[in-house]
């Protein structure tokens, strides 16, 4: 009898446009998905094989296993919605120091703001139906007394990695990679939510400006979503370049 | 920038200027329309917009009556790639008179938003760009978009 065919965690594809990216992780239970015609991709496939090998060492410090090297590393810890202003003034102001260009500033900081209304707004209630989405006009968010997030930027020669990490461990890769495939799918515009809490289309959004997208869960621990975007390129070539995808559970 | 909506009327179209970072805090009141035929909005000083921004944004231009000639002007990138992103950002029939498209220099890194005039520019959905953009040391740059992409919003108008 023929063994059953074992998927490989790691799929080095070529040319998927976004929403067939999404689909081998959320279908077809890969963890790695690199495409060859993307940023970087034998470092990809480098980093993609060392978190197989210790899932963990992701979870614990994303930037130095994605990175390996930086040229610099800066961090900024928040416990709550009223410093989103100044986690992103910072976070630009770094960036613009560092003299990269103003369309790759723009596109990070846009990232970085997702992701942080992410972490406050969205974690603490994912997964636990009784709980209603909080309303983004809330005039305060905080997270419980000694915990926080952790919006982070690193970069090497070739890539910039932004980083958000939050205490919950809530986010489901499932629906999370879902909705952002449905984005691709249908348009943004069809899976935005009127009411309640966020407008449902923030995963796209972050997915669509970066080359790279990191999704890691420490069930109740952490959650820490990081993506890549590609240094020394233009506008243009950073939007033509196809994208990889990773999925890390402990 | 602080987000701001600031408007005053010409005869009876209204001009309304918006700045700054539309998100979760960005306060769009209702626009005083009465007796106006149209209203012209400068987008020129929106420096983000974020998921939030986009629902807020959708919800409030919805408010401007459809008998009104809506007209956007000097849209920056940002607001083209929800106009191309999100159907619904503009209503249909909405005008756009003028957007900003970005252009780079590969030697020298240097990014340059170029303003393209309805009429000039574009006509229709068809594309007429400026003959020669340089940056600072006058090298030529090139439209940094990838076009089909970029300027699908014209063929859809």
């Amino acid at each position: 009898m023929a063994a059953p065919k074992v998927k490989p965690l790691i799929l080095h594809a070529t040319g998927l446009e976004p929403a067939e990216l999404l689909g081998q992780l959320i279908e077809e239970s890969h963890q790695h998905v690199c495409q060859t015609d993307g940023h970087e991709y034998a470092k990809e496939v480098r980093v993609s094989e060392s978190i197989l090998k210790d899932p963990g060492g992701f979870l614990g410090d994303p930037l130095l296993t994605i990175l390996g090297t930086f040229d610099f590393c800066v961090k900024w810890n928040f416990t709550s919605s009223n410093e989103k202003t100044r986690v992103l003034e910072s976070l630009e102001a770094e960036l613009r120091g560092r003299s990269f260009t103003d369309s790759l500033v723009r596109d990070v900081a846009l990232v970085a703001d997702e992701l942080f209304t992410n972490a406050v707004f969205n974690a603490p209630v994912a997964g636990r139906a009784h709980l209603k989405p909080v309303s983004r006009k809330q005039k305060s968010v905080a997270m419980k007394k000694g915990q926080f997030g952790q919006i982070s930027i690193a970069a090497d020669s070739s890539r910039l990695v932004l980083c958000c990490s939050d205490p919950y461990g809530s986010l489901d890769p499932q629906s999370y990679l879902t909705r952002i495939q449905l984005g691709f799918e249908n348009g943004a515009g069809a899976s935005i939510v009127d009411q309640g809490g966020g407008a449902g289309i923030g995963a796209f959004l972050v997915f669509n400006l970066c080359c790279s997208l990191f999704i890691g869960v420490w069930p109740g621990r952490a959650t820490k979503i990081c993506c890549v975007f590609p240094l020394k390129k233009s506008g243009r070539q950073r939007a033509m370049l196809k994208k990889h995808i990773h999925c890390i559970q402990l | 920038m602080a987000f701001g909506i600031e408007s005053n009327r010409i005869g009876d179209t209204l001009l309304v200027h918006i700045q700054g970072k539309i998100d979760e805090d960005s306060n769009f009141r209702a626009l005083d329309v009465d007796g106006c035929s149209s209203v012209i909005l400068d987008l020129e000083k929106i420096t983000a917009i974020n998921s939030v921004g986009t629902r807020e944004w959708i919800k409030w231009i919805k408010c401007v009556p459809s008998t009104l000639k809506l007209v956007i002007r000097k849209c920056p990138k940002n607001i083209v790639d929800q106009i191309n992103m999100v159907s619904g950002f503009l209503p249909t029939g909405a005008i756009v008179e003028s957007f900003y498209v970005p252009y780079f220099a590969e030697a020298s890194g240097e990014e340059k938003m170029v303003l393209f005039n309805s009429g000039k520019e574009f006509r229709g959905g068809d594309i007429y760009p400026p003959p020669a953009i340089v940056d600072s040391t006058g090298a030529s740059m090139e439209m940094d978009v990838i076009e089909a992409k970029y300027f699908r919003f014209l063929k859809n108008a």
